[in-house]
């Protein structure tokens, strides 16, 4: 009697357990983190939620930032795509147009929609009004910088670090060094295309590159200011020749080694390289950070990020919540700390670690009020950015095209792809 | 044989094949799902086009291919792929055919060493060879850290230069693609009679004419193969370019698989991709016919 008493409790124990795990959704969530600290702090925020969450369960799937988007693409396609994905604001939005990422509007409470910041919900939001994304993290483009350099070349910079597009010049030119030969041996400046350094000039000179009609539709417009900087970007390749054409193709590690080993005085990266110089240098090399001040107007690229409900999601609902406790305030600092990044929300940017002296924290974290996404909110920005625009930027740094005739056929296959796109 | 016997054999051979179908169909089934199912669709694709405004796919016809008429990008893209193909083949063959002779000689010493080695580029992925030459390549890479330990004083920007960039890529391709080229010919030439060959000696073939004249005609069918099959694979490749150069600077070094591949699943233009798919489908089924009737015949 009592071995099937024991024999009745094991197998209703199973089949409880086994009625529980049926019961249970599993969210599978997608995103590109690659730094080994955030890689942690996903994961133990994942883990913290699976732990209090047992009806409730995420699956991390881990893909670079390179294939993120075919792999998004295809499995949306497929139907097949993952609950929940980390992504660009603008891509959350191409999405949401495209009907894969779901209006989250519904989703969203007071205290998120208030906490967070209006320039950065605009890089998710479509004209009606819809949210396709939650924005977590941002950064401030920077110039990065060689102190010991600086101070041989006798260049002093400015307390407030807010160079000039002059100075900025006058700096690479009098850091660019010469062997002999003529041969470079230290660039002035590296500052890579796809950093977008020369979006940044564009908009700190209020110029337009693409514009959008009244009636909606996208044209490729390129006006004088906007001419004006990126011809002040590309005469740092093609005229001073104080910047390397490897600005078209670098190497994340070698650009590191060319900064540490004095190949280049300054580069143009994000805030977040604080991480990567700080453990390659270990302290052996004395650096500080620069912002560019535009003529016009003081702007920097913000790199935001957002997270994202697939729209043909079962469990929404589900991911929704998951999403919330992502993103809350605790969290948002929690991953921002672990990238070298800020938060996205006002509540958890106020916290003192992101203001402080230690890393340099304070020096990115002043120049986070020009902080903003530089690039024109605009359905298949990045298609026509590579397609169309960059191949042409690409001729003029390689010296086979003048700017002038760059622009016009940028202007002109820019436009050609636009209509494509049914922009026009 | 009358038209009347080809006839009866025609049904006879038909009444005995149609019971081979119950037993081909699974095969037929799976083929049907991953082969031609995929390949419909891409073509079904090639008449619509998501236009952002009306946040739809809309039916444009043939439009998709008369876009391809005005679109530069498609041009330079359709000659690299024929340069590319061309020459890296071309590259292949020749250097696959001396490493092959090597191999096969007698007087070759760790003969099975060498030939094991000869296979280690293929058993590399594809992803892996082109991150490694592409670091190689690099402006301040190890090749032109050697040209500047040689006393070049200006060694080229292999990737970033226009004229250059598609033939790093086809640098790269050609070291890949050596192994299994080598590998063919090898099995060819040890199939070639040494009698034939002492027999042309004793005619007094010099060694050049030998090799012309009588071991390439001998190892005709597999050469014929070899290119065929290559052709083929090098006309579809795309991790190399891909990784290396991303088809630029510019569009220097794209080629039409990169490009469809850029289209249909990083612009969001998947018809326009399909249109250049069909191109080189069109393109490759030139090959595939002149693969079934030359070679498998």
């Amino acid at each position: 009697m009592r071995r099937s008493v024991q024999v009745l409790g094991g197998i209703a124990a199973i089949l409880g357990l086994a009625a529980f795990t049926v019961g249970a959704v599993t969210l599978q969530f997608v995103t590109p983190v690659w730094q080994s600290d955030t890689v942690d702090v996903v994961d133990e925020l994942v883990a913290e939620w699976n732990g209090a969450h047992p009806d409730i369960q995420v699956e991390v799937v881990s893909i670079a930032w390179e294939n993120i988007d075919d792999f998004l693409l295809t499995s949306f396609r497929g139907g097949q795509a993952p609950d929940l994905f980390h992504e660009d604001p603008v891509v959350c939005y191409e999405y949401g147009m495209m009907g894969y990422a779901e209006p989250l509007n519904a989703y969203l409470d007071a205290e998120t929609l208030a906490d967070i910041p209006e320039k950065n919900w605009a890089g998710v939001k479509d004209d009606d009004g819809n949210l396709y994304g939650v924005p977590f993290l941002q950064e401030t483009l920077v110039l990065f910088y060689n102190k010991t350099m600086f101070a041989d070349a006798g260049v002093v910079p400015p307390a407030d670090g807010l160079v000039s597009w002059a100075e900025l010049r006058d700096y690479a030119l009098r850091l660019t060094k010469r062997d002999a030969s003529g041969q470079v041996t230290t660039w002035g400046l590296l500052a890579p295309l796809e950093q977008r350094l020369w979006w940044c000039l564009v908009e700190q000179n209020e110029g337009n590159v693409l514009v959008r009609h009244d009636d909606g539709t996208w044209h490729v417009e390129i006006d004088d200011a906007a001419r004006e900087a990126i011809e002040f970007y590309t005469n740092l390749v093609t005229v001073d020749q104080v910047m390397p054409r490897e600005i078209l193709s670098y190497d994340f590690m070698s650009l590191l080694q060319g900064f540490k080993t004095g190949k280049y005085a300054m580069f143009s990266f994000g805030c977040w390289v604080r991480s990567w110089i700080e453990r390659l240098t270990r302290n052996q090399l004395d650096w500080g950070m620069l912002q560019v001040k535009g003529p016009k107007r003081n702007v920097t690229e913000a790199g935001p990020q957002a997270l994202s409900i697939y729209s043909g999601s079962k469990h929404k609902a589900e991911a929704a919540q998951f999403l919330a406790f992502f993103t809350n305030t605790e969290n948002q600092a929690r991953l921002a700390m672990a990238d070298w990044l800020f938060p996205v929300r006002e509540s958890a940017l106020v916290r003192p670690e992101f203001q402080t002296e230690e890393d340099q924290w304070n020096v990115a974290y002043q120049w986070l009020e020009y902080a903003e996404d530089v690039k024109p909110h605009m359905f298949g920005f990045f298609a026509w950015e590579w397609q169309s625009f960059i191949p042409q930027i690409e001729l003029v740094i390689l010296g086979s095209q003048d700017l002038a005739a760059a622009l016009q056929a940028a202007t002109e296959q820019g436009n050609a792809f636009l209509r494509r796109m049914g922009l026009q | 044989m009358t038209h009347a016997d080809a006839r009866v054999r025609t049904k006879r051979s038909w009444r005995e094949e149609k019971h081979a179908i119950p037993f081909l169909a699974p095969a037929l089934v799976v083929l049907a799902c991953v082969s031609a199912y995929p390949l419909g669709m891409g073509i079904w694709q090639v008449v619509y086009a998501y236009k952002a405004l009306a946040r739809k796919n809309v039916f444009t016809g043939l439009e998709n291919f008369a876009l391809l008429f005005k679109d530069p990008v498609f041009f330079r893209a359709f000659t690299n792929s024929l340069v590319w193909t061309v020459v890296s083949v071309a590259a292949m063959f020749l250097i696959s055919y001396v490493l092959a002779t090597m191999l096969n000689s007698r007087y070759l010493r760790f003969r099975r060493f060498f030939r094991a080695a000869t296979l280690i580029p293929w058993a590399i992925p594809g992803v892996v060879v082109s991150l490694t030459w592409r670091y190689m390549f690099l402006s301040g890479g190890p090749v032109n850290s050697v040209l500047s330990a040689i006393g070049v004083a200006h060694p080229p920007a292999w990737l970033t230069d226009p004229q250059l960039a598609l033939w790093t890529c086809i640098i790269a391709n050609i070291w890949m693609g050596l192994p299994f080229v080598t590998i063919m010919l090898l099995a060819g030439l040890q199939s070639v009679e040494g009698d034939i060959l002492e027999a042309a000696a004793i005619d007094g073939a010099t060694y050049l004419q030998s090799q012309a004249l009588v071991v390439m005609p001998s190892i005709k069918k597999v050469i014929l193969i070899v290119l065929t099959l290559e052709a083929i694979w090098t006309f579809n490749s795309f991790d190399i370019v891909f990784v290396m150069t991303k088809g630029g600077p510019g569009s220097a070094s794209m080629t039409l698989p990169l490009y469809a591949y850029q289209n249909a699943f990083m612009y969001y233009q998947a018809g326009y991709g399909a249109a250049i798919g069909v191109v080189i489908l069109a393109v490759l089924l030139l090959a595939v016919v002149f693969y079934i009737r030359e070679v498998l015949q």
